[in-house]
């Protein structure tokens, strides 16, 4: 694979809509994600709003953190229209990453990564009741 | 599917409702608040969630949160026990805007009683006793002392919104007047966002008389007796009976004759009681209560109905099975409020022991090693009795306050003991205002 194609499939993956594009051949294998600014929940008709993060109840022991809810409501790792979940276990965020989202009173209440982690636990299921202050995530800091 | 319901309360209250939704084959989701992570709702429910911190404006008072819940555990009915938002309009109608059902009368019914001056317009159409005064909100100080010195003091100064002893005033003589009108006003301004205030004659030395009212969604509306809850301090009630302490048969049967008739004006549904104030051969309507009671207990024992699975029942559009015919009362209860009366010792239960035996009801959420809550209510324990007769009632409830053991938090039950054997009590000779006066310990022997 030359230089040239790489910088083609870079272009292309810049204009389209995907968000992660991965490709092996001929003994390489090839990566690109984009930022997940935009992966926000989208139901036309909620409201999403970002907790400030200073809300956010997060219990650092070493390098485990938990990741509580700051409010009660539907515990939700995806968008409503969206197979893709936000989270996985084992996978890398950086802070500032939705994590997961508060589904309450029609608001999506989005709470997003304090730290560069790896998600180490996630303790609901996506739909399941949170209650206020109750873990929902432990994260491991990358350093 | 097994229907759900979520109980938007705490304390006694809440267990009280769980149990009975445990009889009926439902569902049960408790909320709490952080504080109340130790307390018995929270584990004697199927499911559990915390709503908030252990600010009230952030838990048991947060429509918001409170619904969150219901949407997130899919409850199908919310019940308010008492207290908190079990009268508030916006909660009622978001349940109902949700599509879920209120274990309470609906919100159309609670805007018609939703001020004191309204509920007493509504009696007085009916031709229902009320007491003396204008209910037309006063706005002019010279309009405020011709209907003073109309009525003749004392008088009492209301706010229209006004409760839980907040923005009322009784007024001796024309030079308080002003200064009192000055302070409901103000009081009622701040604490109920509105300064509606009206005039009233105050009736001194009053009993409190209640009728216990149920209605089905079918327009059946059956009372269950009176309750008499005339010893109270500071307008809180702590010791009611049911029946009553007298026994004026034709005055009660016209008061009870008077509730049926405005519950059935505003086609009430479910518990409610009506209010009456007592004095000598009159009765005046004072409000109604739109929810379950704190002694809503007493009746249940004198009755053998439980008002709670009634309540349930109701709610979910069952017609109801009691009526007229088959509501008979039968002995007399009488129910003692154990509260907290200080947490000078701490806030922790370190030792309880409970009284027994045929005819004693305990109804409480705390347990040894239990850490009281110092942000809540004073109530501890409700403890009642049932007894063939007032009198063997008295006996047993002396007992029963006798084997009552509470280490670690100072408490009321002496005073409740003192107050079972005074002379005042025991011949029914008592009123709202009694326990500020003499009620005090004569060791006077019941066979007096």
């Amino acid at each position: 694979m030359n230089y040239e194609l790489i910088r083609k499939l870079l272009d292309d993956f810049e204009k389209n809509s995907l968000t992660e594009f991965q490709i092996e051949t001929d003994g390489m294998k090839i990566l690109m994600k984009k930022k997940s600014v935009n992966n926000v929940a989208n139901f036309s008709n909620y409201i999403p709003k970002q907790v400030d993060d200073t809300k956010i109840d997060i219990k650092n022991t070493q390098d485990s953190y938990d990741i509580k809810a700051p409010l009660v409501g539907i515990f939700r790792t995806k968008n409503s229209n969206s197979e893709n979940e936000f989270i996985s276990v084992g996978r890398q965020v950086k802070k500032g990453d939705i994590l997961f989202i508060v589904e309450a009173m029609k608001m999506l209440n989005e709470i997003i990564s304090p730290i560069d982690g790896v998600i180490e636990k996630i303790l609901l299921k996506d739909g399941q009741p949170v209650g206020y202050n109750e873990t929902a995530i432990i994260l491991r800091k990358l350093n | 599917m097994q229907k759900k319901i979520l109980i938007a309360n705490r304390g006694e209250i809440a267990l009280r409702i769980i149990r009975a939704c445990k009889e009926l084959g439902y569902k049960t989701v408790s909320v709490f608040s952080e504080i109340d992570r130790n307390s018995l709702h929270v584990k004697f429910a199927d499911e559990s969630i915390c709503i908030g911190s252990s600010d009230l404006k952030d838990s048991y008072l947060n429509i918001d949160h409170i619904l969150s819940a219901a949407i997130a555990t899919k409850a199908d009915a919310i019940h308010p026990g008492y207290g908190f938002l079990a009268e508030n309009m916006d909660f009622v109608t978001a349940i109902e805007k949700l599509g879920k059902i209120f274990i309470g009368p609906s919100s159309e019914t609670l805007e018609r009683i939703s001020s004191k001056t309204k509920s007493k317009m509504l009696a007085a159409n009916l031709n229902i006793p009320i007491v003396p005064g204008f209910l037309e909100s006063i706005s002019d100080f010279d309009d405020l002392k011709t209907h003073a010195l109309e009525l003749g003091f004392p008088i009492q100064l209301k706010a229209d919104n006004g409760g839980g002893g907040k923005g009322i005033r009784t007024v001796s003589n024309l030079e308080e007047l002003k200064n009192s009108y000055d302070i409901v006003f103000n009081e009622s301004l701040n604490s109920f966002g509105r300064s509606k205030v009206f005039i009233e004659k105050y009736i001194e030395f009053p009993k409190h008389i209640e009728v216990q009212i149920l209605g089905d969604k079918y327009g059946n509306i059956v009372n269950l007796g009176v309750r008499e809850c005339s010893i109270q301090v500071r307008n809180q009630k702590i010791i009611e009976e049911s029946p009553s302490s007298f026994t004026e048969d034709d005055l009660i049967n016209n008061l009870i004759q008077d509730a049926m008739n405005i519950m059935s004006n505003i086609s009430y549904v479910n518990a409610g009681t009506v209010e009456f104030l007592v004095k000598d051969n009159d009765y005046y309507f004072l409000e109604i209560n739109p929810r379950i009671q704190v002694e809503h207990g007493i009746t249940e024992l004198v009755t053998n109905i439980d008002i709670v699975k009634e309540q349930i029942k109701i709610a979910f559009g069952n017609h109801m099975k009691i009526s007229k015919s088959n509501v008979s009362i039968n002995g007399h209860s009488i129910e003692c409020r154990v509260n907290v009366t200080d947490f000078l010792t701490g806030n922790k239960i370190n030792e309880i022991v409970f009284p027994g035996g045929n005819g004693v009801r305990i109804d409480t959420h705390i347990y040894t090693g239990y850490e009281i809550p110092p942000i809540y209510d004073a109530l501890l324990v409700k403890l009642m009795v049932l007894g063939t007769n007032r009198k063997q009632a008295i006996l047993k409830m002396r007992i029963a306050l006798e084997q009552l053991i509470i280490n670690g938090v100072n408490n009321n039950v002496e005073t409740l003991y003192k107050i079972l054997h005074s002379k005042s009590f025991i011949r029914g000779d008592y009123n709202t205002k009694t326990l500020e006066n003499d009620l005090n310990y004569t060791g006077d022997d019941i066979n007096e």
